[in-house]
């Protein structure tokens, strides 16, 4: 990758320091790896193939709910081609989860969902495979099936697990609400419904794994590749270090791809078969079986008084985890979390309840919960703003978290770089916020134009007491280059050019000399999963810390001069020491608030990022169809470190945003899917997506590298409510559904007084 | 069939043309996202025109010449590539060899298009990462002169 005036015949001269007017921080350089993308010359791990590779499927359950009865296999033994058939009694260790250990690798008693897998087959071929496939026999005896949250809850229910169906139960609440409830001059009541959302990567799940010598290879795309490596290890009764995971590059994760059985069942063929096996999933297999963002229900009540100020909050939530509780717990934690938004609110409370089902299984997805309440509490806001007849902005200017203010739930005190008003007065003063009336009277027949606006906050990283840590290792080469070893791993935001911005800024090096590598369990240092917008914020903190070392050892700074650099090179080279580890750890909570103690139980945020968005749209009066014209987000990243890395990032989770907003839901009918495929589950093309402005709001973190925070998750959280604030803006319309197709917005508008 | 350049004899005719590309002539940077048409990721040139090679059997384009990836770039980069690259429009990369081929069958015709051309031109490359924007950016930088 050439970088102008990063590299080439002027660095030499420089001896590759980096001259004062080549800071790379704040600096869009071009995505490293990016050549070898539109070249297609990048492999991902479905692209692999080695000798004597044998092609894998999987036999799946076509019905949501049964006692598994037989599995058949003497037929797909026999089949030509195939050497091996496995069912459930080949797994070491049957069950597994990240959080609880419910998720069978192969069922052997009970299937639970669609898609559930109950054999595998490998052959010589693909073909081979399918057929073998076709020939597993499955007598399965149907069950009635728990089609609902509110279903599985209700008396009576047939249980899907021997714990029942309540996986969690969250309660929080802070002041008394009750009473606040009750003196409130106006309290909002609203119920909300979101819809299960599916990722839709472009890349399938799959992979290659081999076993030799005693030790498996798996080449897969997971975003937690040292959690993923414990998962196998469990599965297969074999040591962690037995277990080596490369796992990128990654067509596309947003969460997707942070448990699942696909590395398990990889793992089990290479040894059964003692050859290299490849499984790929059809895109009908990953919509099936993948991941899906948690379908909430929420009751929200929001008091304020005359003058719009918050006074109390509750919410209640009831989400439906389908058939296993993958990140559910922690999905319905963030959601408390963020319950309260970027607001100050006196009395609070949140009830959340996550219940199993036989629906899809969710797990995790951008935003972790942020969504659902973001939609809930904003178009609550916008209620509120309409029967006070207050501007929406100025209602949500007047209950604004400023820093040292306590945070909306939880109460603990809300850090100094917190910018949740930066991003509202930011956003406030975008022209496609202050033009609204214009925008809204050049509005014509049939289509009708509106504004709307919503705010959020997300938090950075995992949360306090989760003992959220990050390392990165360095090798001090003998020409002076450096390599580094980091995680978080690559899912798309070119992570490694993060890092290697941040150890090149650090170093005082020109950024050609740093090279960094993640993605492999055998020479990445444990560092978590790339989630919760971290990998940035943790694994850029534990790159400079460990780039921080090397310049200790060298007793040197970033404005060593070319010979000091090369002097110190070879004096740590002839002393031996050139290797160097750091670690990043996240700092908690300063002020406990009222859950000292129970820090781990709530695990708050010590970090946020926040980001606040405008929407332009047009609707329809006669078909409820709705246009995104644009929308502006106005967002706080700490300091950027590629800005162009982040605006596209920004722009990527606004169309999710908006695709949740207006077009994606993922269907099924008593407990069966209806939408298997990019034909029935519509996300949004190059025609739907809006023009946009992403205006960064920089407020720098002391915490993270540079002053950086994570945005991955912040930007999707309030493209939605924005968008249905601007069809209330356009056409009176109250939208408590989402998502808002056109159906749907026909509907409310047929219901308008 | 004339693939990048080579001529190559396909032995199984009523096979999908993505598979002989990926799996028989080894070019990989056609990715298969769908398998029905919808996603764009496995878009290849025949004759010019970009095709979603998971719909055509090889025996439909046995005289075609056809552009993988891998083919496009002759001396130095496409400017399609260039393009993207320099706006940061490939984000995980998977959707980038289809929406790269787009373009430049975009160039090829030495359109002069409006931004709702433009899209019309994108709009068989469904891409999850990146919004878009910077597609656009990209196609607008590719089309300067």
């Amino acid at each position: 990758m050439k970088v102008p005036g990063l590299e080439g015949t002027e660095a030499r001269e420089r001896g590759g320091v980096l001259a004062p007017a080549q800071r790379v921080i704040g600096r869009s350089v071009p995505f490293r790896g990016a050549e070898a993308m539109v070249t297609g010359a990048l492999r991902y791990l479905t692209d692999l193939s080695f000798d004597h590779m044998l092609h894998a499927c999987v036999v799946r359950s076509p019905v949501p709910h049964g006692r598994l009865r037989a599995v058949r296999t003497a037929a797909a033994q026999a089949t030509p081609g195939v050497v091996a058939v496995l069912t459930a009694e080949d797994v070491p260790h049957l069950l597994v989860g990240v959080m609880v250990a419910d998720w069978p690798v192969l069922v052997d008693d009970v299937v639970r969902q669609v898609g559930d897998p109950i054999a595998l087959v490998a052959g010589y071929t693909q073909a081979a495979a399918r057929a073998g496939t076709a020939a597993v026999g499955v007598d399965i005896d149907p069950l009635p099936v728990v089609a609902s949250a509110e279903e599985a809850l209700a008396l009576g229910a047939p249980q899907l697990h021997e714990g029942g169906n309540l996986v969690a139960e969250f309660n929080y609440e802070k002041g008394d609400v009750n009473r606040a409830l009750d003196s409130a001059a106006l309290v909002v009541e609203r119920t909300v419904h979101t819809p299960c959302q599916e990722h839709a990567c472009l890349e399938p799940g799959g992979g290659v794994a081999t076993y030799e010598d005693g030790i498996f290879t798996i080449w897969c795309g997971t975003q937690d590749p040292d959690g993923q490596r414990r998962q196998v290890s469990i599965a297969l009764g074999v040591r962690p270090e037995q277990v080596r995971i490369i796992s990128t590059p990654m067509g596309g994760a947003f969460g997707s791809k942070l448990d699942g059985a696909l590395p398990i069942h990889l793992a089990l063929l290479a040894k059964a078969t003692g050859r290299p096996v490849k499984l790929v999933l059809s895109r009908e297999e990953v919509m099936l079986v993948g991941a899906k963002r948690h379908p909430f229900v929420i009751r929200t009540r929001l008091g304020l008084d005359p003058e719009g100020r918050i006074v109390v909050l509750d919410t209640d939530a009831l989400a439906d985890t389908g058939p296993y509780a993958s990140h559910g717990p922690a999905v319905l934690k963030v959601a408390a979390e963020l319950s309260t938004g970027g607001y100050r609110i006196p009395a609070s409370r949140f009830h959340g309840r996550l219940a199993y089902t036989n629906n899809a299984n969710s797990g995790a997805f951008r935003g972790y919960g942020a969504p659902q309440v973001g939609f809930a509490l904003e178009s609550a806001i916008d209620a509120a703003a309409a029967m006070l007849t207050i501007d929406p902005v100025e209602l949500r200017r007047r209950n604004v978290l400023h820093p040292g203010d306590e945070q909306g739930l939880y109460g603990h005190r809300v850090p100094a770089a917190l910018a949740v008003q930066e991003v509202l007065e930011s956003a406030a003063a975008h022209p496609w916020w202050a033009e609204r009336e214009r925008w809204r009277s050049s509005g014509r027949v049939p289509w009708r134009r509106g504004t709307g606006f919503a705010l959020a906050m997300k938090g950075v990283g995992m949360g306090s007491a989760r003992g959220d840590r990050a390392q990165a290792s360095l090798v001090l080469l003998e020409d002076g280059r450096v390599r580094i070893w980091a995680g978080p791993n690559q899912s798309g935001q070119s992570i490694e050019t993060a890092y290697a911005q941040i150890a090149a800024e650090t170093l005082g090096r020109d950024f050609d000399q740093v090279e960094a590598y993640v993605g492999d369990t055998a020479l990445v240092p444990e560092s978590g999963s790339c989630s919760a917008s971290r990998s940035t914020y943790a694994g850029g903190g534990a790159v400079r810390e460990v780039c921080l070392k090397l310049l200790q050892a060298m007793d040197g700074d970033a404005e060593m001069s070319a010979s000091d650099w090369s002097e110190a090179t070879s004096r740590l080279t002839a002393e031996g020491r050139t290797s160097f580890e750091a670690g990043f750890v996240a700092p908690d909570v300063e002020q406990l608030g009222s859950f000292e103690g129970e820090l781990g139980q709530f695990s708050p945020h010590a970090v946020y990022s926040s980001a606040a968005q405008v929407a332009r749209i047009e609707v329809n009066e006669l078909t409820g169809e709705t246009r995104v014209a644009a929308i502006a987000c106005a967002l706080d990243c700490g300091r950027a470190i590629n800005p162009a890395g982040v605006t596209g990032q920004a722009r990527g989770g606004m169309a999710q945003g908006m695709g949740y907003a207006l077009m994606e839901e993922y269907r099924l009918m008593d407990a069966v899917p209806q939408t298997r495929s990019l034909e029935t589950y519509l996300i949004p093309t190059a025609l739907d997506v809006p023009e946009s402005d992403i205006v960064l709001v920089e407020s720098p973190e002391d915490s993270g590298p540079f002053g950086a925070k994570g945005i991955a998750e912040v930007v999707l959280v309030p493209t939605a409510p924005a968008i249905t604030s601007a069809l209330r803006d356009a056409v009176g319309v109250d939208i408590d559904r989402l998502p808002a197709t056109p159906e749907a917005v026909l509907a409310e508008l047929r219901g308008r007084p | 069939m004339i693939v990048n350049g080579k001529t190559v004899e396909p032995t199984d005719l009523s096979g999908r043309l993505l598979d002989f590309i990926r799996d028989t002539l080894g070019l990989t940077g056609t990715k298969e996202g769908c398998g029905m048409g919808e996603c764009g990721a496995c878009t290849v040139l025949v004759d010019g025109e970009p095709v979603c090679s998971c719909l055509v059997l090889t025996g439909q384009v046995k005289d075609a010449s056809i552009t993988s990836i891998e083919g496009l770039a002759k001396q130095e980069l496409h400017k399609a590539q260039r393009s993207v690259i320099a706006a940061h429009a490939a984000q995980c990369g998977y959707c980038t060899p289809g929406v790269v081929l787009s373009l430049a069958a975009m160039l090829a015709k030495g359109a002069n298009l409006t931004e709702d051309q433009v899209r019309g031109v994108l709009v068989g490359n469904l891409c999850r990462c990146t919004g878009f924007g910077d597609i656009f950016e990209a196609a607008r930088e590719a089309a300067l002169p």
